[in-house]
């Protein structure tokens, strides 16, 4: 086959055309990520919204090697003292999801310099978990109503029927696992969180 | 002219209804109809997608080569349903939560591929946009009707209202979603098969009266050889 026959051909005219739509959808795409991406930030605000229903004062805690975590099947990515009432915000990575992890926004409630239990959660990113709409306000409202000592951790099944009744037990089962995970940070690294969180602001 | 495109508004509505006639979309369809509004959600952005793709599709009909017809349509889709993503995450963060990756998912829903295959890559512009809208509000009623009798069942709620304390639990999971869903189907058709019954009918009493009306002894004749 000649150039000019190549040229002429249905072969090229298909990956012409191909390259063209690729084209136009690949600049398409890029405006409309510059319009309208979400930054961190804004991420923040709406979960700390979605909370409190108001948006509240708080102090970023600087994670740095020296915090330490009790689970390895949570993982903490960033923390903040909300100043309006003193209790700790985590955001907080929970495993053994249905596919995939969940990651959530846990309000560490605080008495005084000790651990209270969890407030209100609200789930962040879930990445493979298809059924995590199934999870509304009241299934996360659960956690805050469990008495909760020193040493307590959230169990599926065990602290409350209604926690395997939503339809997506292994996205509750991650659920837990990010609480669990905030509620210990905070409760392992209570003094290096106060000296920081003071310091910070 | 008027009656093709109330034929196909009403295909796309009624008689081929992509839910209940065609079955397609089943995905989402078990996925998201334990709660009426992420059902109506659903609805709403495939209604838009189908649309805009059937537009795009039936525009470039003529442009785009029989060979690789396939692959040029699921990038179109792919990037409506990417954009689409965009849009509802900035401006809907509710509702983008609400659908989780069943939103994604739409890429692959067989209504809007199935509708650019069968619909949009042989008619024109407007025809298409016609028949993406009328086949994604037939997507969209099916979704929230049984999106609302599951979530009464399940959750005693309606749209997140609360109405009644007694639940059934199973209604909030997808195998009540798939008890309901095969329910609707069989009333869906059976509704149909009524109805078409007494159009056939209807029509055979008409063309009967027609007949006799033009030639009443030879009509008659006719009519008796037929029934034997």
């Amino acid at each position: 086959m000649t150039a000019k026959q190549f040229f002429k051909s249905q072969a090229f005219k298909c990956i012409v055309v191909l390259l063209s739509i690729l084209l136009v959808c690949g600049i398409l795409l890029t405006i409309f990520n510059s319009l309208f991406y979400v930054s961190a930030e804004e991420k923040f605000d709406r979960a700390v919204k979605k909370i409190y229903g108001k948006q509240v004062e708080t102090v970023e805690i600087k994670l740095t090697d020296e915090f330490t975590t009790k689970f390895s099947n949570s993982s903490v990515s960033e923390a903040y003292k909300v100043v309006d009432d003193g209790n700790y915000l985590i955001k907080s990575t929970g495993k053994q999801g249905f596919g995939g992890d969940v990651t959530c926004w846990v309000v560490v409630r605080m008495d005084g310099n000790t651990v209270a239990g969890a407030g209100n959660i609200a789930i962040d990113k879930a990445s493979g978990e298809s059924y995590v709409s199934k999870i509304d306000k009241s299934e996360l409202a659960q956690f805050s109503k469990i008495e909760y000592t020193d040493g307590f951790e959230y169990e599926l099944g065990k602290d409350g029927k209604d926690f395997i009744a939503t339809g997506a037990s292994y996205t509750m089962r991650a659920i837990s696992n990010a609480v669990n995970g905030a509620i210990a940070f905070v409760s392992v690294n209570s003094a290096l969180i106060t000296i920081t969180g003071d310091d910070a602001q | 002219m008027k009656n093709k495109y109330a034929k196909i508004t009403l295909d796309g509505l009624i008689f081929n209804n992509p839910t209940f006639m065609l079955v397609l979309g089943t995905c989402p369809t078990l996925g998201l109809i334990s709660s009426a509004s992420s059902a109506a959600g659903m609805g709403l952005t495939v209604v838009v997608i189908l649309t805009l793709s059937n537009i795009l599709i039936s525009a470039m009909r003529k442009i785009i080569p029989n060979a690789v017809r396939i692959p040029a349509y699921i990038v179109i889709i792919a990037t409506l349903v990417t954009l689409a993503r965009m849009v509802l995450e900035k401006l809907v963060p509710d509702l983008y939560d609400s659908l989780g990756g069943f939103l994604a998912l739409i890429v692959v829903n067989c209504i809007i591929l199935g509708r650019a295959e069968a619909f949009a890559n042989k008619h024109n512009v407007l025809e298409s946009a016609v028949d993406g809208l009328a086949n994604g509000f037939g997507f969209t009623c099916a979704l929230t009707v049984m999106g609302i009798v599951c979530e009464f069942l399940g959750n005693g709620s309606v749209f997140g209202l609360k109405i009644m304390n007694f639940t059934v639990g199973m209604f909030a999971t997808p195998a009540g979603s798939f008890i309901i869903y095969g329910l609707s189907i069989a009333l869906f058709t059976y509704i149909m098969d009524v109805f078409m019954r007494s159009r056939r009918v209807k029509e055979n009493r008409l063309a009967r009266e027609n007949l006799l009306d033009k030639n009443p002894e030879g009509g008659a004749k006719e009519l008796a050889a037929k029934e034997v």
